[in-house]
């Protein structure tokens, strides 16, 4: 059913596409355009850096390039072109006169070696800053069905772990550490700011223009406790590369499990500088995909044998490992953003009023294991969030550059869980079994629960250039988070807990900057300021009586650190960056929260760590055809009053409850290989290792920790992946390309559990691997692409998480489109 | 012919080989068994109830057994209930996930036979309580409440609802779904505004079962403060004509916790309140389906005293009962004392002060306790203690692991 869907949705996309590809890229006044072309051959160089002023560009597979014209202050300028392998050349214009050039360059055999790198991107600039960062580059990954996190999961180092498919629970490690001690930004606003209904998913790649993974120390601009690392998602600039007019990006994907994904994104703008920027979304997938680990249990619900005899297998378990379907995973969100505001005006470079809104439903299969199958729990969410951001380089006075942004967002969880129904791993109810109607609620207890949320982000960075190559930098992050929730099932005593949860979040960071030699030696020194206020009110009974109790609990901590980079040659550079950072306590690990079975813990310390990370970037061949590039980081981490919660029982209940365990040491290593041919061909290699131990030999009773040494549970720590792609340019026409690409991924097995203690049955996450390939066309007015992707191909059992099984085999075609 | 002959005999030769090959390979013993009649200790890790892991010792007298890489991770969802039978069968009850398991033990290895879902008939509830109370049977029962407005427009009160089913042993399948029983609102709720929220340390005297109960505040849903000591009778095997019960002789819950906390002793069924709000811990009994209101004994004024609680306790024979007890409550200092219910008496077995409020069983072989006790003092090695039920006089045998285990019992 599911590939007759697929067929014929693709032959009418190729009709589509071929209505459509007949369109040309229009002319434009507005633009500085050209073509590079070989002076000896007359052919086109393609991948040609071309730079003017402090903006750069890389020509395309037709040689040709183009710069906004409203990028330049002045009408004469010079064009800088250099490619390996041939001489770097220089061209001045004037924009009144000229706006096509054809620049001819000369090939250069002794400079073959020697590469000037001078326009370069974005990405490499980031990862030349000193920080541990990786900078994923969107260009060739949007045209890809892929969602955001499966490309932060194919970057070393990182690991997203899944509970299952489109919408699931999304847990992001980065070496080793995860939770709230890895935070999430976009454009440096946190993410959890933007309310559950809006995931990382929901960003239409198309709008994104990289992201930044910092793997342990992170700079002072994103404000926030992320001790274990940040990513950030930087979307595409309004201001730059957007020419006068509108231009549109359409993209659609439909594949496995009836998943239908849609965005659209545009913008428009008048000569004014005046802009539109509208960008929406829709998310679809029923997740009904197979699973058969040994978790899945079928049962004999028959209570009498057909003689009447009561039935001996009535409720045993009698078959495990059956292969099923899963029948209440559905997930759905939608949203929209628009931003309204001016560019390029004299008191503001950018000014942008936002308002962000998204909803979401998503079903719930399982509770933590699959052992028992929900029916009709599901829950629901909406987030509204208007924001304003503001840009401004040279405010007041020259060097001064201000970026701030305030954004107040209200949102919404709701959680249905009241049915008496129960059901088996086939999709059916239990029929009712002798007298005994099930309690309502499939998970722990019945819910109706709503946490009504609003948050309150404001942020001021500030940078300002002391002299030449000297810069300070200042950061002021503002974060108030109220959230209130009632259960109208909850018990009643349960009901009266909690009237407000209140963090306040303030975090203070200042920065100085230099750059040596040419920009070869660069340094970075920061401190950081962490204020956490934190705030409930509970009704408690006190004597007896019902009294409101307001708890108050302030933090402040100290955060500081270094980083530092240079490059011993164009083909080597060393970095270097190490912090003492803080991962701040939330309310309900520190108050409880009685409807969620948290138990308070008023002396729960907040996550402190020393980090230091070591890398490297190599150029191992450098060659016109072909070129070798290694990439490595080694890191320590040394972890004091780790936070993890337990189960713990009191006074004959059970509650959650969070603690520090103590001292906790990682190193680590991640080693990644690239290679290039011919610009045809490419292959990557990466591996990654992770040593973390549990170092704390004393409990805090004093007794010895029979897990001392024990290697920290349920974290992967030995991963491979590698990955190689082919690409053909004009196999059809002049300048399409078709790109092939494989990529495996090796997990190996880990102990959810301390792994010393005890041999048999273990609960260990096995061993994986898994492949994926992907098949991308674009067609040759670099309009449109299809793609497809095929995933999990030899339908492997996929875990990320200790018996929840996500997705096997599975396959997505993509769409995307622009126009201009 | 000869050769026939010689072929013949040839033929029995490899035969009987074949045989004796047979024999040397099946452990004379337990060859043919599917498992193994053994010691077994469990116990916990990191003060985490769910990192439950059991193991076997050779010898609970002399020796050592660690828990680092040996033992099976019993995996519960929240905690595990074990017990054991005559034959070698464990059964391990997975609270919060509601599995009943059946486990063979043999050549040091520990495997799952049988999975049984409990929860479908406890109300889809998987945080109920077992009890092993024969060879031939383990019993699940729970209480499970609800709250519901009441129509005088006083409030919210609960209405709790008594689950019951038997699973016949060993071939773990469920033998009988008891009917729900509606707890009626009794006069000494009512007045203290409780209800029954637990059940459990079922014992069977005649054609009765008799039910330890627990209450709860419907304010607070805290025991403290409330009176009496509650039973609930109901007819054996039918487990029909509840009959929910107080004695005036005590205040306190009598349904213990993972561990025994009423038996039959010479014709009574006998039972111990948790005792809280400085009042005594007393021992009561009952017979045909009532309490012997003639008959009360106050441990805590024959121990001299004290704030003492206790909430399990073993019967070791004759009369002689060996109970855990809380030298002040939530102090985590346990310890254990020696009653002669024949002479009303206590004395204090001489072993050292230990977190046992989760210790779910103990052994008792040939005059002598078995108890294995982690100390609160770190310097002592946690070991299993051998107390010699006359004398009282305390030895040390195996010796468990020095650390953060908490001992779930010797099974």
């Amino acid at each position: 059913m599911d590939k007759k869907i697929n067929r014929t949705f693709f032959c009418f996309m190729l009709i589509l596409l071929s209505i459509t590809t007949n369109n040309l890229l229009g002319q434009s006044t507005t633009n500085i355009s050209g073509q590079v072309i070989n002076k000896t051959t007359g052919e086109v160089v393609p991948f040609a850096l071309v730079s003017i002023d402090n903006e750069g560009a890389i020509t395309d597979e037709e040689g040709k390039f183009q710069f906004p014209l409203i990028n330049f202050k002045h009408n004469h300028l010079t064009i800088n072109v250099s490619c390996t392998g041939y001489k770097s050349t220089q061209l001045h214009i004037d924009t009144k006169a000229q706006s096509f050039y054809k620049i001819e360059i000369e090939e250069d055999l002794v400079s073959l070696d020697e590469v000037v790198v001078k326009g370069e991107s974005k990405s490499q600039e980031i990862e030349k800053s000193g920080f541990a960062v990786a900078s994923i580059d969107m260009k060739d990954l949007q045209m890809k069905s892929l969602e955001i996190n499966e490309i932060l999961d194919q970057t070393a180092g990182l690991r997203v772990r899944r509970d299952g498919g489109l919408g699931s629970r999304t847990q992001i490690n980065i070496n080793g550490l995860s939770g709230d001690a890895v935070r999430i930004f976009i454009d440096g606003m946190p993410m959890e700011s933007y309310g559950s209904s809006y995931s990382i998913n929901s960003l239409p790649a198309s709008l994104i223009e990289r992201i930044d993974v910092y793997k342990g120390v992170v700079p002072i601009e994103l404000g926030n406790d992320a001790m274990g690392g940040a990513i950030n998602i930087i979307t595409k600039d309004a201001s730059k590369n957007e020419e006068q007019g509108g231009s549109m990006n359409v993209s659609y994907s439909y594949g496995s499990f009836n998943t239908h994904r849609a965005d659209i994104n545009g913008s428009f703008r008048d000569k004014s500088g005046k802009t539109v920027r509208v960008s929406a979304f829709y998310n679809h997938s029923d997740n009904d995909y197979w699973v058969w680990s040994d978790d899945i249990k079928i049962k004999d619900y028959r209570e009498f044998l057909p003689d009447g005899s009561r039935n001996p297998d009535f409720l045993s378990v009698i078959k495990t490992g059956e292969k099923v379907r899963r029948f209440n995973d559905a997930y759905r969100s939608y949203g929209a953003k628009v931003d309204v505001g001016v560019t390029n005006k004299k008191w503001a470079d950018q000014l942008f009023l936002s308002i962000n809104a998204s909803e979401d439903y998503n079903e719930s299969q399982h509770g933590a294991r699959m052992l028992t199958p929900y029916g009709e729990r599901y829950s629901t969410g909406w987030t509204i969030a208007p924001s304003v951001n503001y840009q401004k380089r040279d405010f007041l006075t020259k060097g001064l550059n201000i970026t701030s942004n305030v954004q107040f967002a209200v949102s919404q969880r709701a959680t249905v869980d009241t049915t008496t129904n129960r059901y088996d791993w086939y999709g059916n109810v239990i029929p009712p079994i002798g007298n005994v109607t099930p309690l309502p609620g499939e998970g722990n207890n019945s819910t109706l629960n709503k946490d009504q949320n609003t948050n309150i982000i404001a942020r001021i960075s500030a940078s300002y250039a002391l002299a030449e190559n000297h810069q300070l930098g200042f950061n002021y992050s503002f974060n108030q988070y109220n959230r209130s929730s009632d259960d109208p099932m909850a018990e009643r005593e349960r009901r009266d807990f909690n009237t407000a949860n209140i963090v306040n979040k303030q975090i203070t960071g200042l920065t100085y900057q230099n750059s040596f030699f040419n920009d070869r030696l660069k340094n970075s020194v920061f401190v950081k300021h962490y204020y956490n206020r934190l705030e409930q009110e509970k009704i408690e009974y006190l004597d007896n009586t019902l009294d409101t109790t307001f708890n108050v609990r302030p933090d402040a901590n100290w955060g500081y650190g270094a980083t530092t980079s240079f490059e011993i040659s164009p083909r080597a550079r060393i970095s270097a960056s190490a912090e003492q950072a803080v991962r701040l306590v939330s309310t309900n690990e520190v108050f409880g929260n009685a409807s969620r079975e948290i138990y308070e813990s008023i002396d729960l310390q907040p996550e402190k760590s020393f980090n230091v990370n070591l890398g490297g970037q190599f150029t191992l061949i450098d060659q016109t055809r072909n070129d070798l590039r290694l990439t490595s980081n080694f890191f320590f981490r040394n972890t004091y009053d780790r936070i993890r919660s337990r189960i713990m029982e009191q006074n004959d209940q059970s509650y959650t409850m969070f603690e520090n365990i103590g001292h906790v040491v990682s190193k680590g290593v991640e080693l990644q290989l690239d290679y290039n041919i011919d610009n045809k061909w490419d292959f990557m290699v990466q591996g990654y290792y992770l040593d973390s131990r549990f170092m704390e030999e004393y409990n805090s009773e004093g007794r010895k920790n029979l897990h001392y040494m024990s290697r920290e549970p349920n974290m992967p720590y030995l991963t491979f992946s590698a990955s190689a792609g082919r690409g053909f340019n004009s196999l059809f026409s002049t300048g399409d390309r078709l790109q092939i690409s494989w990529y495996l991924n090796y997990i190996h097995e880990f102990h959810f559990d301390w792994d010393i203690i005890g041999n048999q049955n273990k609960p260990i996450i096995p061993s994986q691997l898994l492949n994926d390939i992907n098949v991308s066309y674009t067609f040759s007015n670099k309009r449109a692409t299809v793609s497809l992707d095929c995933k999990n191909i030899f339908n492997q059992m996929a875990f990320d998480n200790f018996g929840v099984q996500k997705p096997g085999r599975s396959i997505f075609g993509k769409l995307t489109y622009r126009i201009n | 012919m000869k050769n026939l002959k010689y072929f013949f005999y040839g033929a029995i030769a490899t035969a009987m080989l074949a045989c004796t090959t047979d024999d040397v390979v099946t452990d004379p013993e337990n060859g043919d068994k599917k498992t193994v009649k053994a010691d077994h200790v469990v116990a916990y890790f990191d003060d985490d109830d769910a990192q439950v892991y059991i193991a076997s010792p050779e010898s609970l007298e002399e020796g050592s057994l660690s828990f680092i890489n040996n033992g099976y991770h019993l995996n519960p969802v929240r905690s595990a209930r074990i017990f054991t039978d005559n034959i070698g069968w464990v059964y391990s009850f997975d609270y919060g996930g509601g599995f009943l398991q059946k486990l063979s033990f043999k050549d040091g290895k520990y495997t799952q036979v049988r999975e049984l879902d409990i929860a479908p008939v406890m109300g889809g509830n998987p945080h109920v309580r077992p009890w092993k109370i024969s060879e031939e049977k383990i019993l699940i029962h729970n209480i499970n409440t609800v709250d519901i407005e009441d129509t005088a427009g006083t409030g919210i009160t609960k209405k709790g609802t008594m689950y019951v089913t038997s699973v016949k042993l060993p071939e773990v399948s469920i033998a009988d779904i008891a009917e729900t029983w509606d707890v009626p609102q009794t006069e000494w709720d009512i007045a203290e505004q409780s209800y029954m929220f637990r059940i459990d340390a079922p014992t069977v005297m005649g054609n009765k079962i008799y039910y330890g109960v627990g209450r709860r505040d419907v304010v607070d849903d805290s025991s403290d403060g409330l009176t009496g000591m509650h039973t609930l009778v109901l007819d054996y095997p039918s487990l029909e004509n509840p009959n929910y019960i107080r004695s005036e002789a005590g205040h306190g819950n009598t349904n213990g916790y993972r561990g025994l906390n009423m038996t039959e002793i010479n014709g009574y069924v006998y039972q111990a309140n948790d005792a809280r709000d400085g009042n005594p811990t007393v021992m009561t009994r009952l017979k045909d389906g009532q309490y012997d209101n003639d008959w009360s004994f106050d441990v805590t004024a024959a121990f001299g005293g004290g704030e003492i609680r206790t909430n399990k306790w073993y019967h070791v024979g004759n009369g002689i009962i060996f109970m855990s007890v809380e030298y002040t409550r939530d102090s985590n200092n346990w310890g254990l004392l020696r009653i002669d219910l024949n002479s009303q008496s206590v004395t204090k077995v001489d072993v050292p002060e230990a977190d046992m409020f989760s210790y779910q069983t103990a052994q008792t072989r040939d005059g002598k306790f078995y108890m294995a006790i982690a100390p609160n003092d770190t310097n002592i090695t946690p070991k299993v203690y051998i107390i010699d039920i006359e004398t009282s006089e305390v030895e040390e045998g195996l010796l468990l692991d020095e650390g953060n285990i908490r001992i779930e019992g010797i099974f």
